[in-house]
């Protein structure tokens, strides 16, 4: 009885044992598989999803950065580690951002040391034009003034690119002396046909038509990549036709380069680089290819909208600018100008800003007067004029005689509100 | 009017673009002195803002050189290209050929000496 009831025991420890060793061999084995998961998905990260995620990171694969591997029964071993990637990878991107903010930093120092040398440069060759009249000389010094202005443009591109100022501010100008200053800054500019002068009888004709202050430079920048690019896909001796037209809210400046048309991946490139809203140092390429991020850059940053399509009707390219209304104003012409210096005592010489606001064209845009140097032009109607004038145009005939004058016609003070 | 200054800017438009890349004048008659004065009208759709605006400058009388070119604040050099451009299309044309056939007209040489006496 007592042995039976002593066997019974043993035989319910050793059951109960048995169940314990079972359950705990049972433990094991999902420790087990629980550590073989693990270290699969160690490996997993380390051989796949770490250098996924560089890649993305560093902008050499636009592939999805893969996730952790799942389990046959749906599940996945490990979300500790998503916390893990997402550590690594946010120290990757703060480090990419510090070096690139650092890069730019140094670059636009660099870039301004440059660009000073550079327009000093420019500017002492613009003031020999004014005051050397040998034909021979004059053809050399046009030689040094064109790379010059190319220069200059290679370097305000750089600096949109590196989200420095673009440099020098203009008074509103008229469209068609922004086109031709475009084309002035390209080394082909005489396969570049602008026809920009439409006289109309009714309000702004697109002669009159210009832009305001903050975007002159800019578009001339953005016209001249595009007009670059025109003249180097399209053949070396085929004309470059740019127009303007007016549309809804505002107006289309037109490129057209009867070329063979860009390659399709070049096409894509482009498309790509005008649609961005900021574009990394080392997406710039070697050697630097810059035309089309610097017109996406700056459509972006000034409210411009720029397309480039192959139209199928003929061969060649054709880029399309929109300057919305806000961007544009009215251009007075010498004779409007004259007009309302002889309707009111206001003396020549005051700045552009001030026009009254109130004056305002028919297509409703703010009326802006031309450099008061067109007023002078519309007053000088004899051969000297008895007026203040007269003395500046003297003034002037002396010194243009006397070749050793090293300075030329003063400018108005509107010319630069910011000199 | 501001006194002379240095230029401190670069122009927009560049002289070798103006004149096309042409350093030399189609003719080399015109000095500073010569007048100009227009001929015969033009279609300001044809000619460059430079040329529409010399051919205003001349058809109240006639100019010197030397005045379109301030007027125009074009360096002298690019000015002759552009009045010799419109002589040659039959724009304008130099008094001094006028000279030639009918002599010095008493009128404009009161209106030189005018000038003069105003530069003291």
């Amino acid at each position: 009885m007592v042995r039976s009831a002593g066997a019974a025991g043993l035989t319910a420890l050793a059951v109960a044992g048995a169940a314990a060793i079972a359950r705990q061999r049972q433990r094991i084995m999902e420790l087990v598989r629980e550590r073989e998961q693990h270290l699969a998905e160690l490996e997993h990260l380390r051989t796949k999803r770490l250098p996924a995620l560089a890649e993305s990171l560093n902008g050499m694969s636009s592939a999805p950065v893969p996730g952790p591997l799942r389990q046959e029964d749906g599940t996945f071993a490990s979300d500790s580690l998503a916390e893990l990637v997402d550590v690594i990878e946010r120290i990757v991107r703060a480090t990419r951002e510090h070096t690139e903010h650092s890069s730019r930093r140094t670059l636009t120092g660099v870039l301004d040391t440059v660009r000073g040398l550079a327009s000093e440069q420019h500017m002492a060759v613009s003031d020999m034009q004014h005051r050397h009249d040998d034909a021979d000389v004059l053809a050399d010094l046009y030689t040094i003034d064109h790379a010059g202005s190319q220069l200059s443009r290679r370097l305000r591109g750089f600096a949109v690119l590196f989200g420095a100022w673009i440099g020098q501010q203009r008074s509103a100008t008229s469209l068609q002396d922004i086109l031709r200053g475009a084309q002035s800054q390209i080394r082909d500019y005489q396969r570049i046909s602008v026809s920009a002068y439409n006289p109309s009888t009714q309000g702004d004709s697109v002669g009159d038509l210009g832009v305001i202050t903050r975007v002159v430079e800019p578009l001339v920048l953005l016209v001249a990549e595009l007009l670059d690019n025109a003249a180097r896909y399209s053949p070396p001796y085929a004309q470059v036709a740019v127009g303007v037209q007016h549309a809804h809210n505002g107006v289309a400046i037109t490129i057209d380069d009867a070329g063979v048309g860009m390659p399709l991946e070049e096409r894509r490139r482009a498309e790509r680089l005008l649609s961005k809203q900021e574009i990394a140092l080392d997406e710039i390429g070697d050697p630097p290819r810059v035309g089309f991020a610097v017109v996406g850059l700056l459509a972006v940053r000034y409210g411009l909208t720029v397309s480039v399509d192959a139209p199928p009707l003929y061969g060649g390219m054709r880029a399309v600018v929109f300057v919305p209304n806000e961007l544009l104003t009215h251009i007075e012409t010498p004779d409007e100008n004259e007009v309302r210096q002889k309707a009111s005592t206001e003396s020549a010489g005051g700045e552009e800003q001030s026009t009254p606001a109130r004056q305002r064209t028919s297509g409703g845009l703010p009326k802006r007067s031309r450099r008061t140097r067109e007023t002078a032009a519309a007053q000088a109607d004899s051969a000297p004029p008895a007026d203040s004038d007269s003395a500046a145009g003297l003034a002037a005939w002396q010194q243009a005689s006397d070749s050793s004058s090293a300075v030329s016609v003063g400018e108005n003070e509107d010319e630069d509100p910011h000199a | 009017m501001s006194p002379p200054r240095r230029r401190d800017r670069e122009s927009l438009v560049r002289p070798y673009l103006i004149t096309g890349g042409r350093a030399h004048p189609t003719r080399n008659t015109l000095d500073l002195t010569t007048l100009i004065q227009a001929t015969r009208h033009a279609d300001p759709a044809l000619l460059s803002p430079e040329q529409r605006r010399t051919l205003r400058l001349c058809s109240g009388g006639s100019l010197s050189i030397a005045e379109i070119a301030a007027h125009l604040e074009l360096p002298a050099s690019v000015t002759r290209v552009i009045v010799a451009d419109l002589v040659d299309q039959g724009h304008l044309a130099t008094l001094s050929t006028e000279w030639q056939q009918h002599g010095p007209d008493r009128e404009l040489l009161q209106e030189v000496l005018d000038g003069l006496r105003a530069l003291r």
